[in-house]
């Protein structure tokens, strides 16, 4: 081929690629825009009755993975771009039916602003206005999670997780290591109590510099193998939350755990942690009893207490105490401790006796997987349609929780 | 006037600028070339060969009688140059001609032949008188075809023919020999034509001329209009085609001008009572008339692809390596070509003589085209001026299929090149379609 | 090796591999298009595509005419980018190998290699994953979903369906192309600028291509009697290949009969199938078969249309003489 043609080519190629590249570009810029637009409108006309914004973005991001009931998410903004609330998209497969509803929650993950349920089957569950008027009533504005009070429908069946330990005393606990780990950080932790439940857990960590471990992770200043240090304390947390003895998570002799996902570290410290705080609950040694100990540990009671360092946890063992059921054994495997064993026995640790749970049911520890101490709000309900109610009150439930898992990483 | 054309056929500006050589030529000067020697073979007409009437170490001076004819096929030969006959023997010519040869050595001293005088009185001529000037000259077709003017001019009488058409289309690419004639000796075109008229007893004479050749198509004008009082018993016309290669071919004249088609083997003096001389075999019968001087030279292009061309009046005999001694580049060009780019045949070997049909020396510097298999792309067919489907007719000659090519018509060809010239594959359809033609025609029309 | 020197001494300006290079540069624009809405996985379907139609064609070649040159015939490198173009993107690479594989080796070398084939290659490969594969078929991705995704070689992209698609395409969208369908069939415009260049080069005969959109256009409203909707037609030729095939296929030399008048009748007698198996059969077929069933025909219309030689009177040549 001739050198004109070689150049009659380039020219007309070099031509074709310019006109082309900026006819394409031109034409994307335009649809975009429009098909934004668009986009918006539908989104508007769609949730504009749920919570009304300029701009909704669809949320991506992993924790939906671990919840396969919501479809999608997606942030409010108002046209400074500042976030208004979520719009969250729920369907279930309940006992008592499918249910596929939209909720509306406020921009700190708290409130519920408005909800609405769709029936697209014909046996989903669903609402007549009224009831639904009624409903939205009680439930809009209001604090999630939200469950229908119990003293009045006393025959709703909820979910019993796991058993309490037993001879736990409600209150705040804590416990620390004796000084700085190798990272240098020093672990504490703190469990808090309430009826007979461990309600609440934390566990973080202070260097010198008075900088915290699960700060510093977020920050990506202290790095670990796996998610983020904070993550992963996050989910050992509420796992023990969830399960209540330090046994059920499952700690193998290297300090790692299978059981709970996402959590690859070594977690020992965190159980010999707890373990020195179930303790000090049964021994109704509060937060403000162990710290003052911990300044003067030749105390009186400290010795007592010091006893119940991190190494008494051996010492628990050998001694066999039905007073520390489900502690850490100091060879390989854990022996699983039955905690209805102590039950059976009856006393534990000669406190008073234990109840779980002073909401008066025996039967309701936790709702839909939120713990009883979490639950902001009790509504009436709908006593003619309790089936439909609790699987509304379900779908808002499973949002909180995605709220909440959520917001604990951007917030 | 509507102007004349045929369908089919090669643009001018269809890749090669044809064009533009030409008008690069109108500013050259014409060269005129005295070669050492000429070879003047026997044989430049189609017809028979002439007998040698000298011999080795004769004396001989321009203008004299070399061959003369054997019958009335025949066409003298004349000497184009003054000098003594070195050599009599047997030449092959590029266009497979083979014959004898009269070698004659210049001694450059310009002697014309004594009958070589300017003629007093040119009008009185009765026809009988022009016949016998035409017989004498030695004038053969000039643009190519050989076919001898006296036969030429007795056919047509006894055909009846009442129009004389005169190609001075030069649609053949680079050349532009008939154009020099006309642009500069407008007159004497005009005035051999008359006399060639007057022989085949036409009532008129057309002019045919291509469009894109303005200062020619002026030329001939004027001098129409100056000479048109001294003719009054014919009919003048100049006529414009459209510029298509290869509108200079007999039949596709007359195609364009009376959309009679041709075939092989129908003349136009039958069919169309019309003949057909070339621009510059009316010249040089005007030359016969003006001085009693038979043809001896003519006007040889010399051009090329990159070379700039020009026109050489060159003595008939000359050979191809001293014509082009002067130019520049064409020792190391690609292919020379002894003739026309589209029609003319490659030559190795420079000794060859120029005969009376060449027109031109063609010099290739770069031409290697590539060879695939057809792709179908109907482009033969858009070029074929007669018609043919070349791409069919060359594959049913590729698998011996040539009667079946005969009912395609091979034998239609013309030979003009335009489907090789346009084919995208390379395929070198022309030639083999012309054979196959030839042989055609050899077998059924002979 | 040495070829004679025979007349003509010159050339035409346009070899068979340029025409074929400048049909190349007519698809450029709309390769361009098809990798800026669909990602760089519209680059290895072509690769792909063409690679193997140029590998089948080039040891055909060498292995049936040794006595040829060698030399890059680009036809092969045409089909495959035609090819290419008209799959949705997230066909498989093997599919695609595989129907080239097929079409070069069985449609195009069987009948005798570059030039000679009867069918279009590419349309027959295109008609080869039509009934082979035909759920890769569905187009069923956006445009500007993803720039670099590739996608697994073996089983194509999975679609992710997204919560919300943007219903309702707007004429801009239509006309640049911003529209789910396969990659190269989508943008008016830019096909616009191919068959311009073509023109341009004088390779493009409009008689085919003009009375197949006209025979469309025609009779899109009697075939449709019920509902006729400007939006629906329009999508249809543009997403549905019309215009790119009408362009690109028909303006091919091999495939396409020289005449004049022949072109006509190729291309009307194409739109008018194209109606009918619109109409009472399945879009997709709609595009492929129409054409390649004229194709057929194309060596019959190319004896009969011949043009007639100085010596007959008319084209019956057979029975004149």
């Amino acid at each position: 081929m001739s050198r004109s043609f070689y150049k009659g080519f380039t020219i007309r190629a070099l031509i074709v690629v310019i006109l082309s590249l900026a006819f394409l570009f031109t034409c994307y810029y335009q649809t975009t825009s429009r098909s934004r637009k668009n986009e918006q409108q539908q989104y508007q006309e769609e949730f504009g009755s749920l919570l009304m914004a300029t701009e909704y973005r669809p949320l991506k991001t992993d924790i939906l993975d671990n919840y396969q009931d919501i479809r999608y998410v997606f942030s409010a903004h108002d046209q400074d771009g500042k976030l208004i609330g979520y719009i969250l998209d729920v369907a279930m497969e309940l006992p008592e039916g499918s249910i596929h509803t939209q909720l509306s929650i406020s921009d700190n993950g708290e409130n519920l602003m408005d909800f609405r349920i769709l029936s697209e089957e014909e046996d989903a569950i669903s609402l007549g206005e009224e009831e639904l008027e009624e409903l939205k009533s009680q439930l809009c504005g209001a604090r999630i999670p939200v469950t229908v009070d119990q003293q009045i429908v006393a025959d709703v069946q909820y979910q019993v997780e796991y058993d309490p330990l037993l001879g736990l005393h409600d209150g705040v606990y804590y416990a620390e290591a004796k000084g700085p780990a190798k990272d240098g950080y020093q672990d504490h932790v703190e469990i808090e109590v309430r009826g007979g439940r461990i309600v609440r857990v934390e566990w973080d960590a202070v260097n010198k510099n008075g900088r915290l471990r699960s700060r510093d992770s977020i920050d990506g200043e202290y790095n670990i193998s796996g998610k983020i240090w904070a993550e992963q304390a996050y989910r050992v947390q509420n796992r023990l939350i969830l399960v209540q003895d330090p046994m059920k998570l499952a700690m193998k002799s290297d300090g790692t755990t299978q059981i709970i996902d996402g959590v690859t570290m070594n977690i020992s410290d965190f159980i010999n942690l707890v373990n020195i705080c179930i303790d000090n609950s049964r021994a109704s040694l509060t937060k403000e009893m162990y710290l003052k100990q911990k300044e003067n540990p030749d105390g009186e009671d400290s010795g007592e207490n010091s006893s119940e360092t991190v190494e008494t946890t051996t010492q628990t063992e050998t001694t066999s105490d039905p007073t520390a059921p489900g502690t850490l054994t100091a060879t390989a495997t854990p022996a699983p401790t039955p905690t209805s064993a102590p039950s059976q026995i009856g006393v534990v640790g000669g406190e008073d006796g234990v109840v779980t749970g002073d909401s008066g049911n025996i039967l309701s520890e936790s709702v839909d997987g939120i713990p009883l101490s979490e639950i902001r709000t009790y509504i009436q309900g709908l006593p003619e349609m309790k089936s439909q109610c609790s699987a509304t009150l379900s779908t808002i439930n499973v949002a909180y929780k995605f709220m909440r898992e959520y917001l604990n990483w951007v917030g | 006037m509507k102007k004349a054309t045929f369908k089919r056929g090669n643009l001018p500006n269809d890749g090669l600028d044809f064009v533009r050589q030409r008008k690069i030529m109108r500013e050259a000067l014409l060269e005129v070339c005295s070669p050492k020697e000429v070879v003047l073979p026997m044989l430049q007409h189609r017809g028979t060969a002439c007998d040698p009437v000298v011999s080795v170490g004769d004396t001989v001076a321009i203008g004299d009688l070399i061959g003369a004819p054997s019958d009335m096929n025949g066409v003298p030969v004349h000497a184009s140059i003054s000098g003594e006959v070195t050599k009599i023997d047997s030449i092959r010519l590029p266009n497979r001609t083979g014959c004898q040869a009269v070698w004659i050595k210049n001694d450059l001293s310009r002697r014309f032949s004594s009958k070589i005088q300017p003629r007093k009185n040119v009008d009185p001529l009765s026809l009988a008188e022009l016949s016998k000037l035409l017989w004498t000259s030695g004038i053969c077709g000039m643009g190519g075809e050989g076919i001898s003017t006296f036969y030429k001019c007795k056919k047509a009488e006894k055909a009846g023919v009442d129009t004389l058409l005169v190609n001075a289309t030069q649609s053949e690419p680079f050349l532009a020999c008939d154009l020099h004639h006309l642009r500069v000796n407008a007159a004497r075109v005009l005035q051999g034509a008359m006399a060639l008229g007057g022989i085949c007893r036409v009532k008129k004479v057309i002019f045919c001329i291509e469009d894109l050749w303005i200062d020619e198509i002026d030329a001939l004008h004027k001098a129409v209009a100056e000479y048109s009082h001294r003719y009054l018993d014919k009919k003048i016309e100049v006529r414009l085609f459209k510029s298509r290669y290869p509108q200079g071919y007999q039949q596709l004249i007359i195609k364009a001008l009376y959309g009679v088609e041709l075939p092989i083997g129908k003349d136009p003096e039958e069919t169309v009572k019309a003949v057909l001389f070339n621009a510059s075999t009316c010249q040089a019968f005007c030359d016969m008339i003006e001085k009693n001087q038979p043809l001896i030279s003519r006007i040889v292009t010399i051009s090329g692809d990159t070379i700039t061309g020009h026109n050489v009046l060159v003595p008939i005999g000359t050979s191809v390596s001293e014509l082009l001694e002067r130019v520049p580049g064409a020792h190391t060009a690609q292919r020379i070509a002894w003739g026309g780019a589209m029609t003319g045949v490659a030559i190795k070997d420079l000794n060859v003589p120029i005969i009376k049909t060449t027109t031109a020396i063609t010099i290739i510097r770069k031409f290697e085209p590539l060879r695939m298999n057809c792709i179908h792309c109907g482009a033969c067919v858009g070029a074929c001026p007669v018609g043919l489907s070349p791409y069919l007719i060359n594959r049913l000659i590729e698998v011996g299929q040539e009667e079946a090519a005969v009912s395609e018509s091979v034998e239609q060809c013309i030979a003009c090149g335009a489907c090789s010239y346009v084919c995208p594959s390379g395929i070198e359809l022309s030639t083999n379609i012309a054979k196959a033609a030839y042989r055609a025609r050899k077998r059924g029309i002979v | 090796m040495k070829r004679k020197q025979l007349a003509p001494h010159i050339h035409a300006n346009q070899p068979a591999s340029e025409r074929y290079m400048y049909v190349l540069l007519a698809l450029l624009p709309i390769l361009i298009g098809a990798v800026f809405y669909y990602g760089i996985r519209v680059l290895i379907l072509v690769a792909v595509s063409c690679a193997v139609f140029f590998l089948c064609d080039f040891f055909c070649t060498q292995k049936l005419y040794p006595e040829l040159p060698l030399h890059v015939d680009y036809s092969s490198l045409v089909s495959g980018v035609i090819l290419a173009m008209l799959v949705p993107v997230s066909a498989s690479f093997w599919a695609v190998a595989l129907a080239a594989a097929f079409s070069a080796l069985l449609v195009k070398q069987a009948f005798g290699g570059a030039g000679r084939n009867i069918f279009n290659p590419a349309l027959a490969a295109r008609a080869f994953l039509q009934i082979a594969f035909p759920t890769q078929m569905v187009a069923s991705e956006q445009p500007m979903e993803n720039f670099w995704k590739i996608g697994s070689l073996l089983t194509g992209n999975a679609v992710p369906s997204s919560a919300f698609s943007a219903s309702g395409v707007g004429t801009l969208d239509v006309i640049s192309g911003r529209i789910c369908g396969m990659v190269g069939t989508t943008s008016l415009v830019l096909i616009v600028i191919g068959a311009l260049i073509l023109f341009e080069r004088k390779l493009f005969s409009v008689y085919a291509p003009f009375s197949y959109f006209a025979v469309i256009l025609l009779g899109y409203i009697p075939f449709n009697w019920s509902g006729v909707n400007v939006m629906d037609f329009f999508l249809w030729f543009i997403r549905g290949g019309i215009l790119f095939v009408g362009v690109f296929t028909l303006h091919d030399c091999t495939t396409v009969p020289m005449d004049k008048r022949a072109q006509c009748l190729f291309g009307g007698g194409a739109g008018l199938l194209t109606l009918i198996l619109y109409r009472f059969g399945n879009a997709s077929y709609a595009m492929v078969y129409p054409v390649l069933m004229m194709n057929a025909l194309t060596p019959v219309f190319d004896y009969y249309f011949r043009p007639r030689a100085f010596s007959k009177s008319s084209w019956y040549r057979e029975v004149e003489e």
